[in-house]
């Protein structure tokens, strides 16, 4: 056979393409029996996510399992297997004149299974909610091969324990989803996405502090680094090295032009930017993508509440500077979602060794502890390579670390799904 | 005469503060649901670091325990089965901190669910799950049930808006779930805590999301002269791309109870009214309400009617959180059945429901959250007929399993409770409950945590018995845990 994909430098005994569900439950049930680890991987866009499983015998591909199974555009729902991707999924939403309320990066190749799995908030899960949100229902199969549902496709649901809250962000830690239903939202009467060059972090603290406490409801509220911008709009930015405002809006075409307006009068003389609606739709793709990932970049993503989330960027300037690092963001004002990139000028991976260990190495904790001061949190995204052997992916989850762990030995007994992958070990 | 635990107790919580007196315990042997049971003593509780020591003592003695709130559950959630005690947390009502910054607060979880809207109102903020007991239900019992109510349909549902929990153990241990960033680290705990009906633990602290209270609000009321009518226009309203906060449908004999206790405004020659609620930013909501009316006339609705000020729009809105209680006056008892199903099925919902009314020869009124398809169609009856109970709960299944085979579930926001175990098998199989079980687990091994309810103890296998009250140890749990129930200690 030829040669298995890698994760993050384990090579799997085997990489498997279950043609279904009940092909996946027999590998699972197999594997189960015979205490093989198994990967379970959809597009493979956030597998430098987190920490890396201890172990690897079984690659397990759900592409095969691809399709939206549901699309009811009066009820609001929609269900799409977990091999499906982003965009198949988005664009039956919008065949119908709806919005499914996701906003990962990579949507091309990220998978509806991966995406909730991994809990990838995008930029407009400030006006959408976050996918803890958004997911009304679950399908998975158990580390036995067992098949379970958990939610359905009603708004409300409090028949038995929210299990799809559990499964929402799990990393796959408790089972394989096979199946997600969401909430979809009606199209908006008109959008808008207002682009401000700021002169510093101060004046984006002030100006996001303004919105968030005004009667404005954003769609999205995204602080960003000017590289985080097409080349185009980068050009635009004020000076270097100074953050850029993007503002969203969707809703009736008075609120959202009112909404852009009172934005953009909170910073005298900037010379904002609109895009309307696909133009909109595009730009939020750029945001959610982020950087194109390098060999030389150390990524980061923090969760704060929300009043701190410029402080991260602060911090992470700080560091960068003190560090000859070079910092790109993006930072979700509304939700309190940071993410960090960090590169050293003119490296690239080779510059690991030493370079890295004292540039690098230290950077994921010393801005942890300052997200967790701040009451958050933040794991690695990207750039294990630059950091030193044993380096903590995830954080301390504290006291719920036990819960947790009790939770993946019920689910897990065998510890067949990716161990060690998921906060605390699990 | 007291006991040895009830003595134990005492010295946690000071002598008045403990009841185990059958006379003093009789309060506390029922909620909104019809059966009762004595709890084994009631504990009044005021701090966190009480809640531990009584969990504490309570593990040692081998008692299981149930937290109560303001006892309004209408599935048993509340009950003391097993010979448990109650701790009432009524006393932990305090509000800890509002952080407006970054919208914020942390309050215990006995305080009323309206106390902390009226409190956060003059900073200009509210928090948005509103059930329609809100005056006289805790944030605590809110939280066991993942409670509901109508601005739910835009805004979400109370796991949507708690955010971390200081939560106690059985045993003692206490632990912070969640926090207040929205993205917490690892699985997420606090949304497994909600809704699990007290089973788990017990929530002393809540970190709530608050919002921002919209600039403008405008509230419609939709005549309708069929149920139809209003379905139609529910799906039109979606169609059109309008999310409205509420869509609350009422019908004509519930209108006719509210205005005989209340006199509200509703018309009470009508079929049905649909409240219908925007909010948001001015601009743009006259044109929306336009549109509304449009639809409405559209979808053959008789008339539209705008509540043209606050106090007519705070009538509307009495009325309908107000219509549990006036249907009393038609009948000693109601059952409700919170089915729900996807909001496409309900105008086939409320046909089958009908005709199971007809069938059983059963009055039924009927409230429901026409946006998120929730029905409550009120079995009206008489509990000391016993044969009228044998037929209500026969109906009630019924209704029950319906909502179930249109696609939809058999509890929208009132929980499982004792109410609905005997209906779990009809949306779950077997490894669907297995995997709970997991959770239950792994929080509450020994099962101390309000034992009997939400889900049944060691499987729900066809044909088990119904919960009655009797020990019962949890799925791997050692059999010595048994609980030896001693009625009235």
């Amino acid at each position: 056979m030829s040669s298995t994909t890698e994760i993050r430098g384990l090579a799997p005994r085997d990489e498997l393409r279950p043609a279904g569900e009940a092909d996946l439950s027999d590998i699972l049930a197999k594997a189960n029996a015979d205490g093989d680890v198994c990967y379970l991987a959809g597009g493979l866009t956030k597998q430098d996510w987190g920490a890396a499983p201890a172990h690897l015998d079984l690659l397990v591909r759900t592409g095969a399992l691809s399709g939206c199974t549901d699309v009811d555009p009066d009820n609001l729902t929609l269900s799409a297997m977990a091999g499906t991707t982003v965009a198949e999924a988005r664009a039956q939403a919008e065949a119908v004149g709806r919005i499914l309320p996701i906003d990962p990066g990579q949507p091309g190749e990220a998978t509806i299974g991966g995406v909730v799995a991994a809990g990838d908030n995008g930029p407009r899960a400030a006006g959408y909610g976050g996918l803890r949100d958004v997911v009304l229902g679950v399908r998975a199969l158990l580390a036995d091969g067992s098949a379970v549902k958990f939610g359905g496709r009603t708004m409300k649901n409090v028949t038995g324990y929210d299990m799809t809250k559990l499964f929402v962000g799990s990393f796959g830690a408790l089972g394989a989803i096979t199946e997600v239903t969401f909430r979809l939202l009606p199209r908006y009467d008109s959008q808008a996405l207002l682009i401000l060059p700021l002169a510093s972090l101060d004046d984006a603290k002030r100006v996001t502090a303004g919105v968030l406490g005004s009667y404005l409801q954003p769609l999205a509220l995204e602080v960003v680094s000017a590289d985080a911008l097409p080349g185009g709009d980068a050009a635009g930015a004020g000076p270097a090295g100074a953050p850029v405002l993007l503002a969203g809006f969707g809703g009736h075409r008075a609120a959202v032009d009112r909404s852009v307006r009172e934005v953009t009068e909170t910073v005298p003389g900037a010379a904002p930017r609109v895009l309307h609606e696909e133009e909109a739709s595009a730009m939020y793709g750029h945001l959610a993508d982020g950087a194109a990932a390098s060999g030389g970049t150390l990524a980061l993503r923090a969760s704060v509440p929300i009043s701190r989330t410029i402080d991260v960027l602060a911090a992470a300037q700080t560091y960068a500077a003190a560090n000859g690092l070079t910092l790109g963001y993006r930072a979700g004002a509304a939700r309190g979602r940071v993410d960090l990139t960090l590169r050293g000028e003119g490296t690239n991976a080779a510059a690991g060794a030493d370079g890295g260990a004292a540039r690098f190495g230290a950077c994921p904790a010393h801005l942890r502890a300052q997200a967790v001061d701040m009451g958050g949190s933040l794991f690695v995204t990207g750039g294990a390579a630059l950091l030193p052997e044993g380096y903590d992916a995830w954080g301390d989850a504290g006291g719920a670390v036990a819960i947790m762990r009790r939770i993946k030995e019920r689910f897990d007994p065998n510890g067949i799904l990716a161990p060690g992958r998921f906060v605390g070990g699990i | 005469m007291t006991t040895p635990l009830g003595e134990r107790l005492r010295g946690v919580v000071g002598a008045k503060n403990v009841l185990d007196r059958p006379v003093q315990l009789q309060t506390y042997e029922y909620d909104a649901y019809l059966e009762r049971a004595m709890p084994r003593a009631v504990v009044f509780v005021e701090t966190t670091a009480q809640v531990s020591a009584v969990l504490g003592i309570l593990a040692e003695e081998r008692v299981p325990f149930v937290p109560r709130g303001c006892g309004t559950n209408l599935s048993g959630g509340s009950l003391a089965l097993d010979g448990a005690v109650v701790l009432e947390m009524g006393r932990m009502n305090k509000v800890l901190d509002i952080d407006i910054p970054n919208q914020r607060m942390t309050v215990q979880v006995g305080i009323f669910n309206l106390d902390i809207s009226t409190i956060l109102s003059p900073l200009g903020y509210y928090y948005a799950p509103d059930p329609a007991s809100q005056k006289a239900c805790s944030l605590g019992g809110n939280i066991a049930e993942n409670a509901g109510g109508p601005h739910c349909f835009k805004y979400g549902v109370t796991s949507n808006h708690v955010l971390g929990l200081e939560v106690v153990l059985a045993g003692g241990e206490t632990v912070w779930l969640g926090g207040k960033d929205a993205d917490v680290l690892g699985l997420d705990l606090t949304g497994a805590f909600v809704g699990s009906e007290g089973t788990l633990g017990i929530a002393t602290t809540a970190i709530l999301r608050i919002l921002r209270k919209p600039e403008a609000v405008k509230t419609l009321l939709a005549v309708c002269d069929s149920l139809e009518d209003g379905g139609n226009v529910v799906s039109a309203i979606v169609a059109a791309g309008l999310v409205p906060a509420t869509l609350e449908m009422v019908d004509n004999k519930t209108i006719n109870a509210i205005e005989d206790s209340m006199a509200c405004g509703f018309p009470r020659d009508a079929a049905a009214v649909l409240l219908i609620e925007l909010d948001g930013l001015r601009d743009g909501m006259e044109e929306m309400a336009e549109a509304i009316t449009a639809i409405c006339k559209a979808s053959g609705v008789r008339e539209v009617r705008i509540a043209k000020d606050e106090e007519e729009r705070q009538a509307l809105w009495r009325g309908r959180k107000g219509a549990f209680g006036a249907l009393s006056r038609l009948a000693p008892n109601y059952m409700v059945a919170d089915g729900t199903v996807p909001r496409t099925k309900l105008p086939e919902a409320l046909r089958r429901v009908a005709d199971i009314g007809r069938r059983y020869d059963l009055p039924i009124a009927s409230v429901f959250h026409a946006g998120d398809g929730n029905l409550h169609p009120l079995l009206l009856f008489d509990s000391r007929d016993p044969a009228d109970r044998e037929k209500v709960m026969a109906a009630g299944m019924e209704v029950l399993k319906v909502c179930a085979d249109l696609g939809g579930t058999v509890s929208g926001e009132h929980g499982i409770g004792i109410e609905k175990l005997d209906a779990l098998p009809l949306v779950f199989t077997d490894d669907d409950l297995r995997a709970q079980g997991f959770v239950k687990e792994a929080f509450d091994p020994r099962g101390w945590a309000n034992p009997g309810k939400a889900l049944r103890a060691g499987g729900h296998a066809a044909g088990t018995a119904p919960a009655d009250g009797g020990a019962q140890a949890v799925a791997g749990a050692p059999s010595d845990d048994h609980v030896e129930v001693t009625a009235g200690v």
